[in-house]
């Protein structure tokens, strides 16, 4: 990890294309009802299924930080990472896998669909995604960014 | 890492909130949940103690419409200040674009705020992060108090490095310049992006 980790991920109409048609499949396939695509900071890359507004950011914050956590519970007891994390609830269950080294893929599913499927289906979904993770995540600088000037961005109230 | 969504327009970066132990970070995100309109804002997370001290962060994200055609999003995050926590505190710092660091203003902290700093500094440099290089304000808290530094004091133990950083000076419970200092990140943050 180097300060190359700061550059910007940047995506364009036909790497969102590319990225909705492999989450969509993977939906698909493995019957689930949501999935994210995150970078490891925590930011949402891509996101299909069902999600209220702003549920995909909370959910990708908070599942960044407890695969970040769970990674050090790993090297503790000398593992160097856990690959995958299941979180099982009574109706809706998460899955977390990683998607190379620099993203995770987020999977939310419930009885219609079981966790072997949804292992099975992550493993492929990974590898169709990682070149497309890994084409916007090398871009080099963005284009034609808005001038905020002195803008007051929020106003508070 | 900051991202950038030309399919969606939008514009997404991650800004922390670093300090000692209950120098106000927490406050801030609260006061700013608190007062920005419903459409531009999340719901405020903290993964906090019984007792309200930060376990691991508070996050909250924010949203402006039409910054240049984009939708600019903010999310805000804290680290728990106790020093016990570093390793929590560390992670949290992953992909920062931008930093707040909320100074104690009360003589009583001067070295707590130094010593944090210094830590968030070490924290960066474990992922190659620099302070050179990544966009950052100071915000000397808790002036209302009584038994607080002069802000040139706490310059010359803060803001002593070769790039001299705007300073806030703030009373977070009540708002006192929290958003001055909030958009002054914000438009930083972006400068840096838009001059990548």
């Amino acid at each position: 990890m180097t300060d190359l980790d700061l550059q910007p991920v940047v995506i364009y109409e036909e790497d969102a294309r590319d990225l909705a048609q492999r989450l969509d499949a993977f939906l698909k396939a493995s019957r689930s009802s949501l999935v994210i695509l995150i970078d490891r900071s925590g930011q949402v890359i891509a996101e299909r299924g069902y999600a209220r507004k702003r549920e995909a950011d909370e959910l990708a914050a908070l599942a960044a930080a407890a695969f970040a956590a769970t990674e050090q519970v790993a090297k503790l007891i000398g593992e160097n990472s856990f690959s995958v994390l299941f979180h099982q609830g009574e109706e809706r269950n998460i899955h977390l896998s990683v998607v190379g080294e620099s993203a995770l893929m987020l999977t939310a599913f419930d009885d219609r669909t079981t966790l072997g499927l949804v292992r099975l289906y992550a493993g492929e979904a990974a590898q169709s995604l990682m070149p497309v993770v890994e084409r916007i995540q090398t871009r080099t600088g963005p284009a034609d960014l808005p001038d905020v000037g002195d803008r007051r961005l929020f106003a508070g109230s | 890492m900051a991202s950038i969504n030309y399919a969606q327009r939008e514009i997404t970066c991650k800004i922390v909130y670093y300090g000692c132990a209950l120098s106000g970070k927490t406050t801030n995100l609260e006061y700013i949940h608190n007062h920005v309109p419903a459409a531009e804002k999340g719901g405020l997370v903290s993964l906090s103690t019984q007792g309200d001290r930060t376990l691991f962060f508070d996050f909250l994200p924010l949203e402006v419409q039409d910054v240049g055609g984009f939708t600019a999003k903010f999310q805000l995050y804290t680290v728990p200040g106790q020093v016990v926590y570093n390793a929590t505190r560390r992670l949290v710092l992953r992909g920062v674009d931008g930093l707040v660091f909320v100074a104690d203003s009360q003589w009583t902290q001067v070295k707590e705020n130094v010593e944090s700093f210094q830590n968030m500094i070490d924290n960066l440099s474990q992922y190659g992060y620099s302070l050179d290089s990544i966009p950052y304000v100071l915000q000397y808290n808790k002036r209302d108090l009584g038994s607080v530094a002069p802000t040139h004091y706490l310059d010359f133990t803060l803001n002593r490095r070769s790039r001299r950083v705007p300073v806030y000076e703030t009373v977070a419970p009540a708002g006192v310049a929290v958003f001055d200092c909030l958009n002054a990140i914000c438009r930083l943050v972006l400068a840096k992006l838009r001059a990548a």
